[in-house]
């Protein structure tokens, strides 16, 4: 073994395995999340399905793979969907992607109101609040949480 | 006393990515500039993680290659939510000889006992 190759484990050592190596704790900036669109997709009197599409943009010098999201949406200052799902996406060093996410619902149980608001309020822009995790796939890196506030377009595809 | 640990480290920093191939690439897409934007951040925002770590094998290949496989874990309490913040990862570093430098050419990791990508 040369002395080189012993000198790039002693680096390595140095780093991060003598044991007592400190690394980030919070090594990625927070995307920035928009909800750009909520499709409704089935608009059924006990469930309803949408497509939720989200802009994504990362802060960070280098790629986000993304393998998976928690997400929280309020709409009119209701609580719309909720929940967690795998993905497997990556967002470039300093650029932006997009993701989509379907979720169906009932709507009549968990927020009646919203019903009529979904019903009557396709192609009008609703104010929303959105909120959640990111979990990504970068070794010792805490999961990154992301918040948002706008307004967001229904659509409804005749709806 | 402060500087002077700065600049070690500084040093310590310039030397851990001069030790990466121009050529690096990993299975993630990941190139030499990735690895060394995310060995900054790493640097520049230490905090109060502790790693612990082991060599498990190391494999010369034909004098001209070699490749380093070891296990790094975190000591402290995992925070996740999402309960996909692991405390500990397998490394498999690929390193190729240049002149007389060996240099991080590719690698692979994964969570302990899930597969390497």
């Amino acid at each position: 073994m040369t002395r080189k190759f012993m000198h790039f484990q002693m680096v390595l050592l140095t780093i991060c395995l003598s044991g007592c190596a400190t690394v980030a704790e919070s090594l990625v900036d927070s995307p920035n999340v928009d909800l750009r669109n909520v499709q409704i997709v089935g608009l059924g009197f006990k469930s309803q399905t949408f497509l939720l599409s989200f802009d994504i943009a990362n802060p960070n010098s280098f790629p986000l793979p993304i393998r998976h999201v928690g997400y929280g949406v309020r709409l009119d200052g209701q609580r719309f969907a909720s929940g967690e799902t795998a993905c497997d996406f990556t967002v470039p060093a300093n650029g932006d992607t997009s993701f989509a996410i379907s979720v169906d619902l009932d709507l009549l149980k968990t927020a009646p109101q919203l019903l009529s608001i979904v019903r009557g309020g396709a192609g009008r822009d609703v104010r929303y609040e959105l909120e959640g995790r990111f979990a990504v796939d970068i070794p010792f890196t805490s999961e990154v949480s992301y918040h948002d506030t706008g307004r967001v377009r229904l659509n409804g595809n005749g709806y | 006393m402060s500087r002077g640990e700065d600049a070690a480290e500084a040093k310590e920093r310039r030397e851990l990515i001069s030790m990466i191939s121009p050529a690096y690439t990993d299975a993630r897409g990941n190139e030499r500039g990735d690895i060394e934007n995310i060995l900054r951040a790493y640097f520049f925002r230490q905090n109060s993680i502790t790693l612990l770590s082991k060599i498990e094998e190391v494999r010369l290949i034909a004098d001209s290659a070699a490749e380093i496989e070891l296990t790094v874990g975190m000591a402290g309490q995992n925070d996740g939510v999402l309960g996909f913040s692991a405390d500990a990862y397998r490394f498999e570093l690929e390193l190729t000889r240049e002149g007389d430098d060996w240099l991080l050419i590719s690698a692979r990791w994964g969570e302990l006992g899930e597969e390497l990508h």
